[in-house]
């Protein structure tokens, strides 16, 4: 980073004082990468160094040895083995699932005049507000083999033989998953889409390429940023899910290594080293994901966004806006309409009896979760102070970090990217145990500073591959422009390159919120009395509470985190929350 | 004449004023002296016990508490009657539901560390209670309330955990049949569950991931020989964990038959309106008695606290509540079971035969084993 140097100011006329303090800028921005480095690797390889030690460890209490027993087990037992082949199905559906939805909606929602395309963006956002294991219970309603209703009417209606569907199917768990994904896939393809300097796409269609060809080889590949780390995110992320593979592949017996990793430290005597190795499948294509995107990305330019002024460019497809608009809302249905409506259904089911009954329809159980049970009130309390502190601390040191990586000429960047992109590979629970074991014995155990540290622990590379898509769109002549014309480091930034990003910034806040408010794997085992979270309230309640309840209680989620959403795009200005790639 | 008029009325002002001090101070030692509910009727020695424990408790102001089986909302009037009952107005039950492994790996974990944050663990794994014993991670204490309850619940006899004054299992339930009642015409014997017509309509618990399904299957194996398993694992059962949720599916008829559901859950089920029943227990095989173990750890940051809840906890008053809020079999001797309880729950004494787990001995190898069986059989072929 270049600041001005007392010689500078010397020269400029400037008093010593000021010199004094340029110098002291200029120490503070060279240390500033190894506090980054510094706080990033306590945070990544303490909980991850404990958890390996525990991996070669076997034995309990005082007679434990070191050995490779757990490695030798997971490399040798057919039941790993197959949970691996399970594990890798799972991943490579879920992002085939969710590019094919997220994809489509996003060039419908910004490259065409589709109709009502404004008003539909922010419902393709919605799945991702429901609770993955939510919306697996939501399914088994609509297409239990035995009791969905979808699958009821369709025998019933159709004079089907068998019911079609089977949600506890491996193919179940890829529908729920990629209609969760989809608005990963959607946001990180719809904000690059937006932002794209058309000079390209002109260029194409004036030398007489249809449209066809120029969104797939033009458009699309100016796109891949986003795509790219998407379809990462996605793949590593439903590589290390647990609560849908535990809602509709335990019951048919499929097993995935997280639920593998769940039952070793949740079964006495727990078995934290082969959890710990367990973790080691994911933690390898986590690496190997990550170096595979850094290649391909290293050897191409992607500023996508200049300085130079340009109007988007929206393509008319006549009629066919009708059919996408079809296309959209149908998605829409079988994504939000369809398990919203059977979770609000159940929700007013005084008893689910596999059939709606207006007759037993009551508020009882709203006025349960909202106005009796202490655990539900408190734990909307924490849920919200956790993922709104947890997300702005995690957008901060997020932003700081990426700038190092992709604005200075550190040294050691590579290192700084691998070191905060690694956690994302590391299934929840495993970072959950790594963090419980450094921090029991300090004073933030059994309060919310633990998980907010396991959270910003394992999320951290989402903001900061937010963070460091908004700032690859933007090309480094915004920056040099206002350098050259004498503004400093910190002015550049709060004059010119923050504003740039805020709809990126704004999108990742939000993408963390979201992440955090109903984060599971990791809260699951953190929390202790006093300090749940609404997804441990859920989760709770799943364990021992009739049904209704369990829905009225995801419903006053779903609800609260679509108004916090609303409000929050009004106070940023509205327009599209799509501004990450 | 008006000097003596003014100092008699001095004297009758000052003679108020005082009167008024000392009405004042003798109400407020009349206050102090009013004895909470717990006191009532105590003299001597015991009563001297309890009110150095409302003391020490009072103190400490709070106790936290993990178990794996009493409902949050059990726990709100728990705390509100323990106020009422010890005077502490302010006291705070910080009661955390969670499920078994979970519990039992928080507390081994903590213990482990040497952190002090729990102070009762109350859950049906008795191998953690087995294991924490030898290493004398338990507060002896015994309460006076122990004398009243069925030697099996409080001194380890009968197959049920608990060693005297260290842990015990004042509550039980035992694992059963739930049926839909309009599918199943009626359900008699373990071998009508073998039916062609219940194929793919059976859901069972899980003994390879739960302790209490674990320790249920180890029972019934006892008096099922495995052939029977083999055939039932030929039905094609589902396979969940949480009791909860297989009387709601089986109450919902995306399955008929439910295996291995405490007898509790069927009767809760039914009383919010679930076409459910339960199957007749047989005389000839029995049941198996699961405690809910209930001990202090020895690193409880309450103690006082957490002695005067097992007092409370352990009297008749809050047994009889449990048995009728939540239809737990009671081993307290002077806790009866209301009738239309009794046809799900049916409390100790009633139960013909009871299938005793060796659980002083069972080794964690043979748990192991019994695990792998059961995964052998049902799991084998998928």
């Amino acid at each position: 980073m270049k600041l001005a140097t007392s010689q500078s100011e010397r020269v400029l006329g400037l008093p010593l004082g000021a010199a004094t303090s340029a110098r002291l800028r200029q120490r503070f921005a060279s240390s500033l990468p190894w506090l980054l480095a510094l706080v990033a690797g306590v945070m990544v390889f303490l909980p991850l160094g404990l958890l390996f030690e525990g991996s070669v460890r076997v034995g309990e209490w005082e007679a434990t040895r070191y050995s490779l027993e757990n490695y030798r087990w997971m490399l040798t037992s057919g039941r790993t083995l197959e949970a691996l082949g399970n594990t890798l199905i799972v991943a490579g559906g879920t992002c085939v699932l969710a590019a094919v939805f997220g994809m489509s909606l996003a060039w419908i929602t910004a490259r065409t005049n589709s109709f009502a395309r404004d008003t539909l963006e922010a419902f393709n956002l919605i799945p991702f507000f429901l609770s993955p294991l939510v919306g697996a219970i939501s399914w088994t309603y609509i297409a239990s083999p035995r009791g969905g209703l979808l699958n009821q009417f369709l025998v019933d209606f159709l004079g089907l033989k068998s019911p079609p569907f089977n949600i506890y199917s491996l193919s179940g768990i890829v529908w729920v998953l990629g209609i969760y994904f989809t608005p990963y896939m959607y946001l990180f393809t719809v904000g690059t889409l937006r932002k794209m300097d058309p000079a390209l796409e002109e260029a194409a269609r004036v030398c007489g390429a249809s449209t066809l060809r120029t969104t797939l080889f033009v458009t699309l590949p100016m796109a891949l940023p986003g795509i790219l780390f998407g379809l990462g995110l996605t793949f590593i992320s439903s590589a290390g899910i647990f609560g849908v593979p535990a809602a509709l592949g335990v019951p048919s017996r499929i097993d995935v290594i997280p639920t593998m990793i769940y039952e070793a430290v949740s079964f006495y005597p727990p078995n934290y080293g082969q959890a710990a190795s367990l973790s080691g499948f994911i933690l390898i294509l986590t690496v190997l994901i990550l170096m595979g995107m850094r290649r391909l990305m290293a050897r191409r330019a992607f500023a996508a966004v200049t300085g130079r002024g340009y109007q988007p460019h929206v393509l008319d497809i006549g009629r066919w806006r009708y059919l996408t608009f079809a296309y959209n809302l149908l998605f829409l249905l079988a994504a939000v309409g369809l398990p919203l409506g059977v979770l609000f259904i159940v929700s007013l089911s005084r008893v689910w009896l596999g059939h709606i009954d207006p007759r037993l329809f009551t508020l009882e159980h709203y006025h349960y979760v909202l106005a009796i049970y202490p655990l539900t009130k408190r734990a909307i309390g924490n849920s919200l102070q956790l993922a709104m502190g947890g997300a702005t601390l995690a957008l901060l040191f997020a932003f700081l970090v990426s700038y190092v990586i992709y604005r200075t000429r550190w040294r050691w960047r590579p290192a700084l990217d691998f070191t905060t992109t690694l956690p994302i590979g590391v299934p929840g629970m495993v970072i959950a145990m790594g963090v419980l074991l450094a921090y029991i014995q300090t004073p933030i155990y059994g309060t919310l500073w633990i998980l907010m540290v396991a959270y910003i622990t394992h999320f951290l590379p989402v903001g900061i591959k937010g963070s460091s898509a908004g700032l690859l769109s933007l090309h480094p002549e915004l920056e040099e422009s206002a350098r050259t014309c004498g503004a400093g480091w910190l002015r550049t930034m709060v004059m010119v390159v923050l504003p740039l990003l805020r709809p990126a910034a704004v999108a990742t806040w939000l993408l963390l919120f979201l992440i955090f408010i109903r984060e599971l794997n990791a809260s699951i085992l953190l929390f202790t009395q006093g300090n749940e979270v609404m997804s441990v309230a859920l989760y709770i309640l799943l364990d021992d509470a009739p049904p209704g309840r369990v829905a009225a209680y995801a419903m006053v989620q779903t609800g609260m985190i679509l108004a916090l959403v609303a409000l929050i795009r009004r106070l940023a200005g509205g327009g599209s929350v799509s501004a990450i790639s | 004449m008006k000097r003596e008029r003014q100092d008699r009325i001095g004297r009758i002002f000052w003679g108020i004023l005082v009167s008024l001090i000392l009405a004042a101070g003798g109400l407020s030692t009349a206050a102090q002296a009013a004895d909470p509910p717990a006191l009532e009727g105590l003299k001597g020695p015991e009563r001297k016990r309890v009110a150095n424990l409302i003391e020490g408790a009072g103190k400490e102001g709070q106790v936290i508490w993990l178990s794996h089986s009493v409902d949050p909302e059990i726990a709100v009037r728990l705390e509100k009657g323990f106020r009422e009952h010890y005077g502490l107005g302010d006291f705070r039950l910080r009661h955390s539901l969670m499920r078994t492994g979970p519990l039992s790996t928080r507390v081994l974990q903590e213990v482990r560390a040497g952190v002090r944050d729990i102070d009762i663990v109350h859950t049906s794994d008795f191998e953690l209670f087995r294991d924490l014993h030898k290493r004398n991670l338990f507060l002896k204490y015994d309460s006076p309330e122990f004398a009243r309850y069925d030697p099996v619940a409080t001194r380890g006899e009968g197959g049920v955990p608990s060693a005297s004054g260290y842990f015990t299992s004042a509550i039980l339930t035992y694992f059963d049949v739930a049926y839909n009642t309009n599918h199943v015409k009626e359900l008699r014997t373990y071998e009508d569950i073998l039916d062609p017509r219940y194929r793919g309509r059976i859901v069972v618990g899980d003994a390879s991931k739960s302790a209490s399904h674990l320790f249920t299957y180890l029972g019934l194996r006892q008096k099922l020989p495995r052939q029977f398993w083999e055939k039932l694992a030929k039905q094609e059962p589902a396979l969940i964990v949480p009791v909860r949720d297989m009387i709601n599916r089986v109450g919902a008829g995306e399955y008929w038959i439910g295996f291995f559901v405490t007898a509790r859950h069927i009767y809760l089920g039914a009383k919010r309106g679930l076409p459910v029943a339960a199957k007749p227990i047989q005389a000839e095989v029995g049941v198996v008695p699961v405690g809910y173990i209930w001990g202090i750890l020895s690193s409880s940051p309450h103690p006082n606290a957490a002695k005067l809840l097992t007092d409370y906890f352990h009297s008749h008053k809050v047994q009889e509540m449990l048995v009728k809020a939540m239809a737990y079999t009671p081993s307290r001797l002077d806790v009866g079971v209301p009738p239309d309880i009794g046809k799900f729950a049916r409390p100790l004494k009633e139960i013909p035969t009871l299938i005793p787990i060796p659980w002083k001995t069972l080794s964690r190898k043979e748990l192991q084993q019994h695990r792998e069986e059961f995964r052998e059989i049902f799991f084998r072929g998928r």
